[in-house]
């Protein structure tokens, strides 16, 4: 009886081993202050189902400028981040819908597509500033607002997320 | 009117009105992006305005509670707090929100007042610590000061209240302008449309009225110089007869024939001008009766047998009915010598068969010729006027081509239905389909021809012409008439006291021709039926007359004469008068 358990025991282990070692290797763990969540169905994780990211590690993903303007605030607008897309590349995430919420309790609905395809940033500068709650920070979805944006200004309206603290991938 | 031109600027008209049309639904397109444009940035500020005054309560709680001590808060949690409502006030005091907001009196400044007084509370927040001094006058501004700022201003932006009031003229006013523009613009073509419609209607039918003016004037002058040209050519045919009696001899036999031949002729062409005239004008009267076919039939033989004759061409009648049809038997008889005529004229040799065919309902009279037949392409412009075909070679008598003419539109004004059978080379056929007559006509027994004297038969005529009652005065004596000739109603009257007296016992060797029109007050009728009435007896009489209009012929028919239509050919005068004698 003992010995059988002992058995199922190590099967379990040497079946287990190779997943667990293969998140360790791309995600590393946040040191600093988590600005951002990721949860559900992603391929990489660096806690168990989520990633967790902090200034540091999203900085480390690419730096982007994005100049364009917003309906929320006055005049061309200087921001830097990271593309939509690095950031779906950074957790393995490919198709589906983003689940996403934001500090002061607002949630909505993304598709994937709209950081594939077209060019959602999550903001972390603002005019060579960081973001902070204050001024809509600390991560802000941003369309860039030009003649290429295919969706409708209802659509980005309700998408620009500002102080995102969650992403869930449905 | 230039039709080119009109239809242009209908096309025009047309064009800008698609254009117009094109604007308003542009237009109204527009008109629903604005507004729903509208609407959304509306309900933006209004949402934005209550998550401000929510985020400000879940503020002021936050700090109560760290304040009061709540062990699971720390100084991070009511800044974070301070500082997404900042990030509200943001977001209506910046971008379309804010553009939206500035639109309602009071807002914005109230908005901006509210700001600067929540910014000088952040140093409170900033060192706040739990069971510090400062929770009073903070807790003051929040619960006195802003909050009731900011229920001010959601009250202000909600909807329902405020909706048009913010900015919803502006925000639409491109889109409502172009919409009127173009309503404006889509009347005016439509008024354009009809003026143009109003003017060519008007256009269109003055030109109708001046063509049919022009046609009955035509028509009219037609009549009249027919009825004119009538008179001189009756003179001549009844002089030429006299001087025919008179002088003929067998040299000067053929010139007398040729004379009167053309005599002839002039007659049938001015019938043929007369009734086309009469149809382009519309003036024939229609008589619809139950006509026997058969007297008409006969009477067309005999007219046609002299000439039918001299081209050696067999002229036969198949007609084994007494049949009686509904039609107009004036109208009937010269769709029937028209066909006759022709089909001798164009006939060189063999026969011209008349025939008659009945059937339940319809009789069909044909006549067919031996001649040289119709093309199948002639067939269908032989209808037309003065179409004369090339093959064709009348003997040296040119008509004027209208015979055909005349048949083809009397036919169709009697509803009868014409057709042509025909073969170039082996001949024509032409039926008509006259609808049979239920009820026969009650009328005189055409008695049969008799050779009787008129020798020794006073005559009295009257007649205003001059010529032609010598020409009358000098035919009749050849006859052996005795003849009294009276131009006037007076005169007429003198001779009747005279007969009264001469033949008070013989009233039957009398008889009266007179003219219809007499250049008086009174008519032939009067004057016939004033002579009868002084005499004391029913002398037979006949009326003769130019008049060529139905109508009237039959009114005259219907004073209980007989009545006979200018120029009247002597053998046919001669047939009358012994007609009448035996009546009488």
């Amino acid at each position: 009886m003992l010995k059988c358990f002992k058995i199922l025991l190590l099967s379990l282990t040497f079946l287990l081993l190779p997943i667990m070692s293969a998140h360790a290797d791309i995600l590393q763990a946040p040191k600093g202050k988590v600005l951002l969540t990721i949860t559900g169905n992603i391929k990489h994780t660096n806690a168990p189902g989520i990633a967790q990211f902090d200034r540091e590690m999203l900085e480390a993903l690419g730096m982007k400028p994005l100049n364009t303007k917003t309906y929320w605030t006055n005049g061309l607008q200087r921001f830097e981040g990271i593309s939509g897309k690095r950031l779906m590349q950074a957790v393995g995430v490919r198709a589906g819908q983003l689940h996403v919420r934001a500090l002061d309790r607002y949630k909505a609905k993304i598709p994937v597509a709209d950081l594939l395809h077209h060019r959602a940033t999550l903001a972390l500068k603002q005019g060579g500033e960081y973001l902070t709650v204050a001024t809509k920070g600390p991560l802000w979805l941003v369309y860039p607002l030009d003649n290429k944006q295919k969706l409708l200004k209802k659509q980005i309206t309700s998408r620009s997320i500002w102080q995102l603290i969650t992403i869930d991938v449905l | 009117m230039n039709k080119k031109s009109s239809q242009q600027k209908y096309v025009m008209a047309f064009i800008m009105l698609i254009a117009m049309s094109l604007i308003l639904l542009s237009a109204y397109v527009r008109n629903v992006k604005e507004e729903q444009e509208y609407t959304r940035t509306t309900r933006h500020m209004v949402v934005n305005a209550y998550e401000l005054h929510l985020m400000m309560l879940s503020f002021q709680q936050k700090y109560h509670s760290y304040i009061l001590g709540n062990p699971r808060l720390t100084q991070q949690h009511v800044q974070d707090a301070y500082d997404i409502v900042k990030s509200k006030y943001d977001i209506l005091m910046e971008g379309e929100t804010y553009e939206r907001l500035s639109k309602i009196k009071g807002v914005p400044e109230a908005l901006k007042q509210s700001f600067s007084l929540f910014l000088q509370i952040s140093p409170y927040i900033k060192n706040a610590l739990p069971h510090d001094g400062h929770l009073t006058i903070v807790d003051n501004i929040i619960e006195h000061s802003l909050l009731d700022q900011v229920q001010h201003i959601v009250k202000k932006t909600r909807i329902g209240t405020n909706w048009k009031s913010a900015g919803w003229e502006e925000a639409t006013q491109d889109s409502r302008q172009l919409i009127r523009i173009s309503i404006l613009g889509i009347l005016l073509i439509f008024a354009t449309l009809i003026g143009l419609l109003i003017w060519q209607i008007r256009a269109t039918h003055k030109a109708l009225v001046h063509a049919e003016q022009s046609k009955v004037t035509k028509a009219k002058l037609m009549a009249v110089a027919g009825h004119e040209l009538r008179q001189p050519l009756q003179a001549s045919s009844l002089l030429l007869s006299t001087l025919q009696a008179q002088a003929q001899s067998p040299s000067n036999h053929r010139l007398f024939q040729g004379i009167h031949h053309s005599i002839e002729s002039i007659t049938e062409l001015l019938n043929g001008i007369l009734d086309i005239s009469r149809l382009d004008a519309d003036l024939l009267t229609v008589n619809k009766e139950a006509v026997p076919l058969t007297p008409l039939l006969n009477k067309m033989l005999d007219r046609f047998a002299e000439q039918a004759r001299t081209k050696n061409l067999k002229l036969t009648l198949a007609n084994p009915e007494y049949l009686y049809i509904n039609s107009d038997e004036l109208l009937l008889e010269r769709i029937v010598s028209n066909l006759l005529s022709n089909a001798i004229c164009y006939t060189q040799s063999g026969l011209v068969q008349l025939s008659v065919t009945s059937h339940q309902q319809t009789v069909t009279l044909s006549i067919k010729d031996t001649g040289p037949g119709i093309s199948k392409e002639d067939q269908e412009v032989i209808f037309n006027e003065f179409i004369q075909l090339d093959n064709a070679t009348p003997d040296n008598q040119q008509g004027l081509g209208l015979g055909l003419s005349i048949v083809k539109r009397l036919c169709t004004l009697l509803s009868h239905k014409l057709t042509l059978h025909s073969t170039l080379g082996e001949g024509s056929q032409f039926d008509i389909s006259l609808p049979r007559a239920n009820t026969p006509r009650v009328d005189l027994p055409t008695a049969p021809r008799a050779q009787w004297s008129l020798s020794g038969v006073t005559v009295v005529v009257i007649e205003d012409d001059q010529d032609i009652l010598t020409s009358f005065d000098l035919l009749l004596a050849t006859w052996g008439c005795h003849v009294i000739t009276a131009s006037t109603m007076e005169q007429a009257t003198m001779a009747a006291h005279q007969l009264k007296v001469t033949h008070e016992n013989t009233p039957h060797e009398l008889l009266i021709v007179s003219d219809y029109y007499l250049k008086q007050s009174y008519n032939g009728c009067d004057v016939v039926n004033t002579v009868q009435k002084m005499i004391g007896f029913k002398v037979p009489a006949m009326i003769i007359t130019a008049e060529t209009d139905p109508q009237r012929l039959e009114e005259i028919r219907l004073t209980g004469h007989s009545v006979f239509r200018k120029p009247l050919k002597p053998a046919t005068l001669r047939i009358a008068l012994q007609r009448l004698l035996k009546q009488a």
